[in-house]
């Protein structure tokens, strides 16, 4: 019954004292969502006592906004000005996040006409919070895609790295705010292995093998 | 002095049991020297300023308890729930899977995916389990979404039907009672024992039928319960954690089987605190960090 998508890493780059992501196995499933797949391949091998990235906590502190927000901030990774509400929503443009078992998926909203026409739909009327991120007038966002904190992206060489410590999904997709200040993390969503092109692939298994 | 506050939702100061034990909690916490405040979840930017942070309200790690649970952690603040006991128990797979490791005795169990939906499996479970066999998704809740099948066609059926929520499913010996015990514990500690009688012609906590009925409540002194009873109890609480659980178990021939350990167990007034009245002071204590 066991999906299986491990990837045994390099001893010499995670297996040390002084690794800043130690384990022995990674879950390269990609997409950790609560209850799907990866999720329960995550589960399995916290049964079994492996010491594999991400654990089942690990994957929700980083799909849950609300709870990255403040685990980055602990780990002094900037994120934007942000709040959870039910009704009194900051004044656009901002991101939405809702906090609710149906959807995690975040929205742009850019006016208060957006705002308006998704209030009651992001809130459940009321019934469920949102997070919502401020947006600085000057800003852009950008998408980084890291697989074991590696990005193509030379810009985000460092980002990648400090978010994978902190985060340790293997595989993320990350919506980062980028002011002229810093770079601002946004939300991290899942990246399925299916996805890789062939460069993202090749790091993987530069780092790792598929057998032990 | 400790800063407390109980994180709630509007739907539980809706019910009176539960409102006259929220107060109950502000009482023994002001009794014992600490400030208990109420919080709900467009005030969670407070939520730094508490010492310690009780959550009465429907936990899931999707929803707004499970962020109070881990941002109080992460900032270091005492809490109940523990997060780990909301990601356990809310999902049956890996609440069965740690009880089953551990040792503690529960119905014969297995989980299924969606390739094990067909007649031949279901054929199979019937002969190895019985007839009914119990289908529950894995984040069901108050009795939602479990159900008794006793063919392959409505194995399949509803199978189907519970894996649309998750990616697996458990399946269950049937183990017919009119009781369940609920033994409500903390930190390896027995606060409260009582029996959930169930509505007549019914099997399960809530009858969820048009017009059911919520089972009948009546509480035994901790102290005066089965021995057997409460180490089970005890058994499949280490199995998950420390955290603030209610334990429900069936007990049969005297032999004891854990149905269920929920997080965030109902303390209604009147109901679960009818022969120990402390629960309220042990739990503000714990939060408090007095013991």
């Amino acid at each position: 019954m066991s999906f299986r998508p491990f990837l045994h890493l390099d001893k010499g780059l995670f297996g040390r004292p002084t690794s800043p992501v130690r384990a022995d196995v990674a879950n390269v499933a990609g997409d950790y969502t609560y209850l799907t797949r990866g999720y329960y391949a995550s589960l399995d091998a916290e049964l079994e006592g492996v010491l594999s990235i991400p654990s089942t906590t690990d994957a929700l502190d980083a799909y849950v906004v609300a709870i990255a927000m403040e685990k980055a901030k602990q780990a002094g990774i900037p994120v934007p000005e942000y709040e959870i509400v039910t009704d009194r929503f900051p004044e656009p443009p901002m991101m939405a996040y809702p906090i609710n078992p149906f959807s995690l998926s975040g929205e742009l909203l850019l006016d208060a006409q957006a705002l308006e026409s998704r209030r009651k739909g992001l809130t459940y009327t009321g019934k469920y919070a949102v997070l919502a991120q401020r947006l600085p007038h000057d800003h852009r966002v950008d998408v980084v895609r890291l697989v074991l904190g590696r990005t193509a992206t030379a810009e985000y060489k460092e980002f990648g790295e400090r978010l994978f410590e902190v985060f340790r999904l293997p595989l993320m997709r990350v919506r980062v705010i980028v002011t002229l200040k810093a770079y601002q993390l946004s939300a991290i969503e899942p990246l399925p292995f299916k996805d890789l092109d062939e460069g993202e692939r090749a790091v993987l298994e530069g780092l790792g093998t598929w057998r032990a | 002095m400790a800063r407390l506050a109980i994180f709630t939702e509007r739907y539980t100061i809706r019910s009176s049991v539960e409102l006259t034990a929220l107060t109950n909690f502000r009482l023994a916490a002001f009794e014992l020297g600490h400030d208990l405040d109420f919080l709900f979840k467009n005030e969670l930017k407070y939520l730094r300023n508490y010492d310690g942070i009780f959550i009465r309200a429907l936990t899931d790690p999707l929803n707004t308890t499970y962020v109070v649970a881990r941002q109080a952690e992460i900032l270091g603040k005492r809490v109940l729930d523990h997060s780990s006991a909301i990601l356990i128990c809310c999902d049956k797979v890996n609440m069965y899977a740690r009880l089953a490791a551990r040792g503690v005795p529960i119905p014969e169990t297995r989980f299924l995916v969606e390739s094990d939906l067909n007649a031949m499996s279901a054929s199979r479970l019937f002969e190895e389990l019985g007839t009914p066999l119990v289908l529950k998704a894995p984040n069901s809740s108050f009795s939602a979404y479990v159900d008794k099948v006793a063919t392959p066609d409505a194995f399949v059926k509803v199978g189907k039907r519970f894996l649309r929520r998750a990616d697996r499913i458990v399946v269950q010996q049937y183990m017919p009672s009119e009781f369940d015990w609920r033994v409500i514990t903390l930190n390896g500690k027995v606060l409260a024992v009582v029996k959930y009688a169930f509505a007549p012609a019914q099997w399960r906590l809530m009858d969820r039928t048009e017009g059911g009925e919520w089972a009948k409540t009546q509480a035994v002194h901790r102290d005066a319960a089965n021995p057997k009873l409460t180490a089970t109890a005890l058994a499949a609480a280490n199995a998950i954690g420390s955290s603030l659980y209610g334990i429900d178990i069936k007990e049969i021939d005297g032999e004891f089987f854990v149905i269920e350990v929920n997080d965030n167990p109902t303390i209604a007034a009147g109901d679960e605190d009818q022969q120990n009245p402390e629960i309220y002071a042990e739990i503000i204590s714990y939060l408090a960090g007095d013991v």
